[in-house]
């Protein structure tokens, strides 16, 4: 194997959730894992495995209770909340199971949300919500709202959120999971293409053909990677 | 980039559009009051001012009765009588002094009678007073002369519709069973009560209601005499005569300064109620954001989950809670225009005033509509930062 530079990497991350009643359950316990710069890997694992969890903070979304997260090198868990977010907008994409798209937007709205943070004028923010929905084949779809599409439509226009801003990693948690196999093939398509073109994809599934699209996987049983899915 | 969270209010607002409206209705109720009670008020304190302006304000008016603290308000049954108007027109600082008496009586014109203020007066005082100054002005006819016995100069509204037909100088009218020519006509001063009333001779006045004491006596001082001054010089001297302060004396402008603060007074509880409605509608606002960022906690996940920063989620939900102020303060600005110029037409239909003129000023309006902005951005602070501060993985596991 090659060597590569090591674009993210969870060092021992613990991650608890406390609940009201004061109850504390460990999503994450121990996790370690580091991907690697343009690569496709596939994060796979039983329900309640920890799999979002640990998505999430590999998308600087959430903070570890304890142990550490690195983005290009730099501890996230230091950083300010305003600067994550920053994060989130020009570095991560992130599509999700149930596109998670505003319902009151039309898809072009929806695109161009990451944009409204970084302060890109109206008539840019349109040009390129368009462009890259077209690019995705919903050139005829720019001014329905999710509700009015179909769900390989929906999750199109969310990859085309996730993509708006450019950014390096796009965090796919289970994308196919609510969309039939030959949609989800479509979707699967998409997201190789993007990773041909140079940017590292992450995709959290327990789909294993979903799975074998991907170079590489990490195997997460509770809350820590499991040994016998190979070497992380 | 904020006419941005303008325009995502906006769309918003109109994707929850009924419950955006009812809870605008609040502010809309609040600031609809506020809006026509101070137009009201404005209006009635401008025209009120107007009217003390043409007439002057150094005009002193001497009444019997002791004061109930509001001048013309006096109540007893103390008389002036001419030994009073001798003693005022022994003080050297006044010009006229002219004793008028008024009282309500049947006129028929025709075969239509009519009950409505008839006022006996000194004709050359009235004419020094009124005509010649240019405040008030016979449209019809000519002004009253010191020679007219049973003549009368009618208010406008008489020569209009107070009868059913319309009458004309050289008409005759009956007044308290006597008969009087109509000899001019006053133009409209604005309220029923001058605008009905007849103005006739003072010896006429005297036999007709067969009495001797005045209603009022009214005071010019002369030429550079301080109007103060000479009202209390009037007091002294008639306390002396009288032996009794059984009597009231009063300059116009202190009339017109006790009426302005009574209005302000008004004023102020009347507007202050108002602003309590509007307190109401800023928890109405209050309630809806917080009912609002809960069922938009999946959605305040996904913006945080692609990049919003608090401040983002902050500014959407305030800038949502000031439109749904400003958005009420608007409707109720145009509300409250409705309301007050409904006033005014049924102040001129039921009461025959003009004085209740409504006043919108841009500062009255710019103002409310930017009071109501404030309240609603205000109401909208705590539920907005609930939504700013959510943590973004509960939010988007929220289901
Ligand atoms: N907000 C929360 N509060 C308490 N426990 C939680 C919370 N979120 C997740 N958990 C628990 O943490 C564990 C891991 O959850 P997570 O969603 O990361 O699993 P997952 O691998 O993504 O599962 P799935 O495949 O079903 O999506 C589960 O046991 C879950 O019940
Ligand atoms: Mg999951």
């Amino acid at each position: 194997m090659k060597k590569r530079r090591v674009l993210m990497e969870l060092r021992d991350v613990w991650r608890t959730y406390t609940l009201r009643k004061g109850t504390e359950v460990n999503a994450l316990r121990g996790l370690s894992l580091k991907i690697y710069q343009g690569e496709m890997v596939a994060i796979i694992g039983p329900s309640g495995s920890g799999k979002s969890s640990a998505m999430y903070i590999i998308g600087a979304l959430d903070k570890p209770t304890k142990g550490k997260a690195f983005l290009k090198g730099q501890d996230i868990t230091r950083f300010h909340q305003n600067h994550l977010a920053m994060m989130r907008r020009r570095e991560i994409g992130f599509v999700f199971q149930s596109y998670n798209l505003i319902p009151e937007y039309t898809a072009v709205q929806n695109v161009w949300m990451p944009l409204l943070f970084e302060d890109v004028p109206k008539d840019e923010r349109e040009a390129r919500a368009k462009k890259i929905l077209t690019d995705l084949g919903l050139g005829h779809r720019l001014d329905h709202k999710p509700p009015e599409m179909s769900g390989g439509e929906q999750q199109r226009v969310a990859i085309a959120r996730a993509l708006i801003n450019n950014p390096k990693v796009i965090l796919g948690d289970e994308p196919t999971g609510n969309v039939d196999t030959k949609t989800g093939e479509e979707i699967i398509a998409i997201l190789k293409k993007l990773h041909k073109k140079g940017k590292t994809v992450i995709l959290v599934t327990h789909d294993p053909r979903i799975a074998s699209h991907c170079q590489r996987k990490i195997h997460i049983i509770d809350g820590k990677v499991s040994q016998k899915g190979g070497k992380k | 980039m904020l006419k941005d969270y303008f325009a995502l209010a906006v769309q918003s607002m109109r994707h929850r559009h009924i419950r955006s409206w009812l809870t605008m209705l609040g502010i809309v109720v609040g600031v609809a009051a506020i809006v026509s009670l101070i137009a009201l008020g404005q209006g009635l304190e401008n025209s009120i001012n107007e009217e003390f302006e043409k007439i002057g304000v150094d005009f002193i008016t001497i009444m019997p009765g002791s004061s109930g603290g509001v001048p013309g308000m006096g109540f007893g049954a103390a008389k002036l009588e001419d030994g009073d108007v001798r003693v005022i027109e022994r003080i050297k600082e006044v010009d006229i002094v002219s004793p008028m008496m008024t009282s309500v009586e049947k006129v028929t014109y025709g075969n239509e009678e009519r009950y409505t203020y008839v006022s006996g007066m000194v004709a050359d005082d009235v004419v020094d007073m009124y005509f010649n100054k240019k405040a008030y002005q016979i449209v019809e006819g000519r002004v009253p002369r010191a020679t007219d016995r049973w003549k009368a100069i009618a208010g406008y509204k008489v020569s209009k519709d107070f009868f059913g037909k319309a009458l004309k100088p050289g008409a005759k009218v009956e007044i308290k069973e006597r008969d009087f020519k109509i000899v001019g006509i006053m133009e409209e001063i604005g309220n029923s009560q001058d605008d009905t009333q007849f103005l006739i001779a003072l010896e006429d006045a005297k036999i007709i209601y067969d009495r001797e004491d005045y209603d009022v006596i009214m005071v010019v001082p002369k030429k550079g005499q301080d109007a103060e001054e000479v009202a209390e010089k009037i007091k002294k001297e008639l306390e002396d005569y009288r032996d009794e302060e059984d009597f009231q004396v009063f300059t116009s402008k202190q009339m017109l300064e006790s009426f302005n603060s009574v209005l302000g007074i008004v004023q102020v509880i009347l507007v202050g109620v108002a602003a309590i409605s509007l307190i109401v509608g800023g928890i109405g606002i209050m309630n809806s954001m917080y009912t609002s960022v809960l069922e938009r906690t999946k959605e305040i996940g996904i913006l945080k989950a692609i990049g919003a920063t608090n401040n983002h989620i902050l500014s959407i939900f305030l800038v949502e809670a000031g439109m749904m102020g400003a958005g009420g303060g608007i409707v109720g600005v145009l509300i409250g225009m409705g309301i007050g110029k409904i006033v005014e037409i049924a102040a001129v239909e039921a009461l025959g005033t003009t004085y209740l003129k409504v006043c919108f000023g841009p500062e009255l309006i710019a103002f409310s509509i930017g009071f109501a902005f404030v309240v609603g951005c205000l109401s909208g602070l705590l539920p907005a930062r609930n939504a700013a501060n959510m943590d973004p993985v509960m939010a988007l596991r929220y289901e």
